[in-house]
């Protein structure tokens, strides 16, 4: 595949990434299953990035399935380093800077509703679509990898919680989504395959919803 | 006798002209009203009540707490109709504001450290809008700049209402329009319903994104 068309691929994922959320509430303002609406029209993105990369999305799942034991311990150790180093930076920001940092909300407030909703969004539609954008499209473009781990870090980080900055104070919460965004692009960068940090985040999401019961 | 009537006559005038005068002040003038109550619970609250033309507000010191706090309504016919209905907020101090209850569900949702929990003795809707003035001192810092959401209970989700309360000289002001649970927060409440969304910043990340991706892959050609 050409540069061009990686490009043109990556940046047609980026804003569809971007820009459906940013309609999502004009389309189910009124509806009383705007949870379940906002789902569904997320799980149907996912599906149409699935189908974009669908080649190389298989490749690395033959390739991850072929080394499975030895992905996984790689894709643990890598979890491990996550949730380690998340903890470490939020007793920092609480600590030090006096920043309340709180990345299991969602699994919290999705726990409480529904069970089923939290397994499909968590688990599947959240975890693969930011693994897509974040590093598939970015790596693909980037071949510089420094470049590529840093950057689709801080972009990863502004995605997450970018809607919500409005003061300098709420900058400081960028900073574990960014180191977060640093271990899942490593992993990529080092396996160079895109279910690693699936798996990775996946490992994550089970350690933040066992704390969570 | 003339000169006698005279005299009775211009007093008489300047009774009407005082009283008239007085009329005028009272009506630009506050009154206020001050009052010591003892509440059920044996703890003694000041209310001092200050009626102007436009506003009446009760203020309310609870030294017991440590809480300071005011009402502001506007001073309209339909305040005074529904303060006369319903009695929902008067000296006695119906119309109650605590920040030292514990509430489990807002506990949950709501894992900002520096939250101050609002709650009102009375529920419901308010005979009219209502402006509160708080004494944060003690919890924020002067110029800081605070969240206000609203816990909905029916639905047991927070939901944003305000975010550009100042603390000025250790005090915030904010209007309500009913009485329920609401909280202050200095940093934003990243589950609550409506946050107030900074589109210009994802609007930014986006441009920069496209251009570094299209800069990036001129410059990998070009190598």
């Amino acid at each position: 595949m050409t540069n061009l068309n990686k490009l043109i691929k990556g940046i047609g994922v980026f804003l569809l990434y971007i820009l459906v959320p940013m309609l999502l509430p004009s389309i189910t303002s009124n509806s009383t299953n705007d949870l379940l609406i906002n789902i569904g029209i997320m799980f149907l993105l996912l599906l149409l990035f699935i189908f974009i990369y669908k080649d190389d999305i298989i490749r690395d799942i033959k390739a991850f399935n072929k080394h499975f034991f030895k992905n996984v311990g790689k894709s643990l150790v890598y979890s491990a380093a996550l949730i380690v180093g998340l903890l470490i930076v939020s007793i920092i920001l609480v600590e030090v800077f006096h920043v309340t940092y709180n990345n299991s909300s969602l699994i919290d407030s999705l726990l409480d509703k529904n069970i089923f909703l939290l397994i499909i969004y968590v688990f599947v539609i959240s975890l693969f679509t930011e693994q897509i954008v974040f590093r598939k499209v970015f790596k693909d473009i980037l071949q510089n990898k420094y470049f590529f781990i840093i950057f689709s870090s801080l972009v990863y980080a502004f995605c997450q919680i970018g809607y919500n900055i409005s003061s300098t104070n709420d900058l400081f919460t960028l900073i574990p989504f960014a180191f977060a965004g640093i271990i899942l692009s490593v992993s990529y960068e080092k396996t160079g395959n895109i279910i690693t940090p699936c798996v990775v985040y996946l490992f994550y999401d089970l350690f933040i919803l066992l704390n969570s019961i | 006798m003339k000169k006698e009537f005279s005299i009775t006559l211009i007093s008489l005038l300047l009774i009407v002209i005082a009283g008239l005068i007085t009329h005028i002040i009272n009506t630009d003038k506050e009154i206020g009203i001050n009052n010591k109550k003892m509440l059920s619970n044996n703890t003694l609250i000041n209310i001092s009540k200050t009626i102007s033309k436009e506003e009446i507000i009760y203020e309310v010191v609870d030294k017991s707490k440590n809480l300071t706090y005011s009402w502001t309504f506007l001073n309209n016919e339909d305040f005074n109709k529904s303060l006369k209905d319903n009695m929902e907020i008067d000296l006695d101090l119906r119309l109650q504001l605590m920040t030292d209850i514990k509430d489990k569900n807002i506990e949950n949702l709501v894992s900002n450290n520096d939250k101050l929990i609002i709650s009102f003795n009375h529920h419901g809707e308010l005979p009219t809008k209502a402006k509160i003035k708080l004494d944060v001192k003690n919890k924020y810092k002067n110029g800081e700049k605070l969240y206000l959401y609203y816990y909905n209970e029916e639905l047991d989700r927070i939901e944003y209402i305000q975010n550009d309360i100042i603390v000025n000289n250790g005090k915030v002001e904010f209007e309500i329009t009913h009485c329920s649970n609401y909280l202050l927060t200095a940093s934003i409440v990243q589950d609550a319903v409506n946050n107030p969304k900074n589109i210009n910043i994802i609007i930014i990340v986006m441009i920069v994104v496209i251009i570094v991706l299209i800069g990036a892959t001129l410059f990998q050609n070009k190598k």
